[in-house]
């Protein structure tokens, strides 16, 4: 039953947690990697996971915490090789506008994750100032300073379009 | 372009963007590390108690049996002693009763050439009476009292106690024949008459009739404290085979003093 109840969880939310954290990371496989990672964490703990309030949010902010822990992790093993930073793989796969990753890529880190609850998981400000710990007033501030700057960038885009 | 067309458009930019990782492999992902999981908590439960166990065998234990040469033991643990004496007899001094392990005096006891059935706040007696040897417990168990570190009580004094406490005896049991009494038959010994001091008994095993044991009934320190009863240590001899009837509640003493 449990079984069950997260595979219809993961088939509705597995397509908009994994935009939302594309649109933070800006990186598709790296992205897949993450929310794969979260929403494994979510299976083991999923009697905990399914009475979360928005159980999508809390795959997001798994992701995202997950990556901090695993750039860290490189950023160590660097130090210890002496290789270089772990270049950020290609963002742009097939199926993602480049231009838009490139616009989302210049947000903000705290702008970024605002854009991706309220847009790609489609959260109220409340749930996603809760999913985020910040306060709503935050969270509305941060959206609209994303949206202008990503209506400059659209507006850029657009333009360039026009011309060739 | 409003608010809402840029969000649009970046929804748009997005939509054909889809996850492919199945959810069977996210599911073996999550047992597999469960499964291991487990086993470590396992092994860390199996190495915790493999620990406690190499420390329990390895440290020094407090109510270590003790190693016998011969027939001859010298033990001195915190909560009693035994001591083989040069005329065979065997000196049991308790200490503490708090702190004693009843098997392990039992199996220094036998060590010492003394069957015993050791009970802590637990009195047995032979469910036959005819089967207390109290005739031959006389000749077996001799009492005196030796100080403990707070008391000093001098040996021609602990003479003088042994006497009192023998002719307080008699007195007792004469008393109780009057009334029509029915004795306890066992040996006790007492709290508060000795204060400060620690029983100690002289066991001469030689004089145990064959295939008979000792039956000890120790009472801690605080146990059934509103008891009128001031037995310590309560003492029976009764065949090796003989069925016992125990309780938890401190014998009444074959001699109440006041």
């Amino acid at each position: 039953m449990e079984h069950l109840e997260f595979e219809e969880f993961y088939e509705e939310s597995r397509d908009a947690c994994l935009r939302a954290v594309l649109a933070t990371t800006g990186d598709r496989q790296l992205a897949e990697d993450l929310v794969a990672e979260a929403f494994t964490r979510a299976w083991m703990s999923w009697r905990k996971v399914s009475r979360h309030p928005a159980p999508h949010a809390w795959i997001v902010r798994v992701a995202l915490n997950t990556r901090v822990t695993w750039w860290r992790r490189r950023r160590h093993e660097v130090a210890l090789t002496g290789h270089e930073a772990v270049v950020p793989a290609a963002a742009d796969g097939p199926d993602v506008d480049p231009a838009l990753l490139a616009a989302l890529r210049r947000l903000p880190r705290r702008q970024r994750e605002v854009v991706a609850l309220r847009v790609f998981l489609d959260l109220d400000t409340e749930t996603a100032a809760r999913a985020l710990g910040i306060a709503p007033g935050t969270v509305t501030a941060h959206l609209s300073r994303a949206v202008a700057a990503l209506r400059g960038e659209l507006a850029t885009v657009n333009s360039q379009e026009g011309e060739r | 372009m409003n608010d809402n067309d840029v969000l649009g458009t970046v929804r748009d930019a997005m939509a054909e963007v889809h996850m492919h990782t199945p959810v069977q492999q996210l599911v073996a992902a999550g047992r597999s590390r469960r499964r291991r999981r487990i086993a470590g908590t396992t092994a860390g439960a199996a190495l915790a108690t493999g620990l406690a166990l190499t420390l329990a065998i390895d440290s020094p234990q407090v109510n270590a049996p003790p190693v016998a040469a011969g027939n001859e033991v010298h033990v001195h643990l915190a909560a009693f002693s035994v001591d083989t004496n040069p005329d065979g007899t065997v000196t049991v001094k308790m200490t503490k009763q708090e702190s004693l392990d009843p098997e392990i005096m039992q199996r220094t006891l036998a060590q010492a050439g003394i069957p015993a059935q050791i009970t802590i706040n637990k009195w047995c007696q032979p469910t036959d009476e005819s089967q207390n040897l109290e005739a031959d417990l006389k000749k077996v168990v001799g009492e005196e009292w030796q100080p403990d570190a707070k008391g000093d009580v001098r040996q021609d004094e602990q003479r003088d106690l042994k006497k009192d406490a023998q002719q307080d005896e008699q007195r007792d049991r004469k008393n109780d024949a009057l009334q029509g009494k029915k004795p306890n038959i066992n040996k006790d010994v007492k709290q508060d008459d000795h204060s400060g001091q620690n029983p100690v008994m002289v066991i001469t095993p030689s004089a145990m009739p064959p295939a008979t044991k000792l039956i000890i009934g120790m009472r801690t320190e605080g146990y059934q404290p509103d008891s009128p009863s001031r037995v310590a240590v309560s003492m029976g001899l009764v065949p090796d085979d003989a069925p016992l009837t125990c309780t938890t509640d401190v014998p009444a003493g074959s001699s109440p003093r006041s």
